[in-house]
């Protein structure tokens, strides 16, 4: 059986040409699988504060409208009064729900949350200070720095916001919205990002319903207690307002940025691919027609350049594949998780969709490839040109 | 062991003005020996060379090769011919360039085991490559270890039919007739056909066979030089 024509003999004499093929797959690899795990720290984190969050605890603002208030003819007095009384019967009837542990009609502080792409909010109820020791309990939190607050004004958070704001104890949270108004005095362990405190004395701002239950979809509640939730003056964060507000703001938009970019990526591979390999198959040229003069066929030749292009391409996943595990753990442990941010290592789909990216880039090959074998000449035909 | 009948080769031929490169004639090649053919640029040489070592089908008469017609043949059992029984020295050498002189003979060894590289390594020394020069690629040889790689390609699988198109080109007159005494070597048991301008190097072929204008002019023994 004679010797097939063997891959190797150029890969092993042009290491350094292969090696940019190589390499240059592999970066593509890398820099697609590295934009998705970036991108979706954020969607991880937003995922665990406005979907995970609501599963434990749930925000209503209702406009006066709402309730039922003749905000037009009605005074400034006579509206808060109204809102305070209705607002206190429907905190009662939610209490007395089936899956509602506890509803407070309380202020909500705001604490940002930046994330590798924007920033999301995390609320922070400012309870009456008897009240922590039991929404900790309900967090499945525990205090593992500081104190719990004991004075109005005085909040507690969990470690990955602390992290994120690059907060100490002792620090005021957001001071240029609330001024010196707010100060960490303790860190919390838990695994939701998770904070409260007291309010300070006469601090009635952004005052909300904080619902601790499991109800997914509290607008339903509300409905059934006569309340229509409306999109311009209502809001409900719920599990399901957290679902939609993911899907729509964060999901679709990095869906979207990862889709340019792997477009990108990929028009980039392919052309700057093909035209590498037009290059090389015009210096390969004569080399394939003194082997289909000697006696090998044209079938042993593409095969043998198919072996070469799988070898380069396997060895280019394969690389790729140990950079990018290399570099997320890295990622993780030098950049998200400093700033206490979320992160999943594996991407099936994504890791599917490179997988055909090279696919369709190795069946693109194919056309210069077969463009080089029709061009091959035997020696006889070259000396006929030539002369 | 070839046998040619009114061997004819056209070129052009959807023009008006055709161009003979082969005119129509016979011939019989035995299976071995040194075959020398000689005639001035375009005479037919290198077509008859070609058409011989299947690379090109005649447009007319026949070629039966140990007593396959080559008409016959496919074109796998014409590649199965040139791998196996045939040896090529291409007047430019068509070396692959990013190969080293070794690895350019075995490309074309039958089986890629060590004893083929023995065996390049043994066929180089013996057409005087040295062993540094081994390793070195095409662009660090002269042309005349270039010429001698490519020899060493061409006996490589010891084929029964060596074509040689002007082997000694780049090689002065001392080692171009090292070369011919190591192809005259070959010629005992095989047949090696030898295209050449120099008539100096044939001197001892067993036949010489001189072309004009695609046609055998002469053929003569290599002492009647």
């Amino acid at each position: 059986m004679p010797q097939k024509l063997s891959a190797m003999r150029y890969i092993k004499n042009n290491r350094r040409r292969i090696a940019v093929l190589i390499v240059s797959l592999a970066l593509c690899f890398v820099a697609i699988y590295l934009t998705q795990f970036l991108l979706s720290s954020t969607e991880e984190t937003s995922r665990s504060l406005l979907v995970d969050n609501m599963r434990k605890i749930q925000f209503i603002s209702l406009a006066g409208s709402s309730l039922g208030i003749d905000v037009e003819h009605l005074s400034d007095e006579e509206i808060n009064a109204e809102y305070e009384e209705k607002i206190d019967a429907l905190a009662q009837r939610l209490g007395a729900y089936d899956g509602v542990k506890k509803v407070y009609y309380a202020p909500v502080l705001y604490v940002d949350f930046q994330l590798i792409v924007g920033s999301v909010g995390i609320e922070i109820p400012l309870l009456p200070g008897e009240e922590l020791p039991a929404m900790l309990e309900y967090f499945d939190a525990e205090l593992s720095d500081g104190r719990l607050p004991e004075s109005p004004g005085e909040i507690v958070l969990d470690s990955a916001s602390m992290k994120n704001n690059g907060y100490q104890i002792g620090d005021y949270i957001n001071e240029q919205d609330y001024g010196r108004k707010y100060r960490v005095v303790g860190i919390l362990r838990c695994r939701s990002y998770f904070g409260c405190g007291i309010p300070v004395d006469g601090w009635t701002w952004n005052q909300q319903l904080v619902v601790l239950s499991e109800i997914d979809d509290l607008s339903a509640v509300l409905r059934e207690e006569g309340v229509v939730v409306r999109e311009n003056y209502d809001t409900v964060a719920d599990y399901v307002n957290g679902e939609k507000v993911l899907k729509e703001e964060v999901t679709e938009v990095i869906g979207g940025s990862v889709k340019i970019v792997y477009i990108g990526i990929s028009v980039l591979l392919l052309i700057s691919l093909t035209l590498v390999y037009m290059v090389y198959l015009r210096d390969r040229h004569n080399e394939w027609c003194l082997y289909c003069s000697i006696g090998f066929s044209r079938k042993e030749l593409y095969l043998s350049i198919l072996r070469e292009l799988l070898f380069v391409f396997a060895s280019g996943l394969l690389l790729g594949g140990v950079v990018i595990v290399v570099s997320v753990i890295v990622l993780k442990y030098s950049l998200l998780e400093p700033q206490g941010l979320r992160c999943r290592f594996f991407y099936p789909q994504t890791l599917s969709e490179i997988v055909c990216l090279y696919g369709f880039l190795f069946g693109v090959l194919q056309i210069p490839v077969r463009w080089g074998l029709f061009r091959i000449r035997t020696i006889d035909v070259m000396d006929d040109e030539l002369y | 062991m070839f046998e040619v009948k009114n061997i004819t080769m056209i070129y052009d031929m959807e023009k008006s003005e055709k161009v003979y490169a082969l005119g129509g004639f016979d011939l019989r090649l035995p299976d071995r020996g040194l075959i020398g053919l000689i005639g001035p640029s375009g005479s037919g040489k290198s077509t008859l060379m070609y058409c011989l070592s299947t690379l090109k089908k005649p447009t007319d008469g026949r070629i039966v090769y140990n007593g396959k017609d080559f008409e016959s043949l496919t074109d796998r059992e014409r590649e199965e011919l040139r791998r196996c029984e045939f040896g090529f020295v291409f007047q430019r050498h068509f070396l692959v360039p990013y190969m080293s002189a070794v690895d350019n003979v075995t490309v074309a060894a039958a089986d890629g085991s060590k004893k083929a590289v023995e065996q390049a390594k043994g066929l180089l020394s013996a057409l005087g490559l040295e062993e540094k020069e081994f390793d070195k690629r095409p662009a660090k040889l002269s042309g005349g270890q270039r010429q001698r790689t490519a020899i060493a390609r061409a006996m490589i699988n010891r084929p029964k039919v060596l074509f040689a198109d002007e082997p000694t080109a780049a090689l002065d007159h001392e080692n171009a007739f090292a070369v011919m005494e190591i192809l005259k070597d070959y010629a005992k048991e095989n047949l090696v056909l030898v295209i050449t301008h120099d008539r100096s190097i044939l001197r001892g072929a067993d036949r010489v066979i001189e072309m004009w204008d695609g046609n055998v002019s002469a053929v003569k023994g290599g002492d009647e030089l």
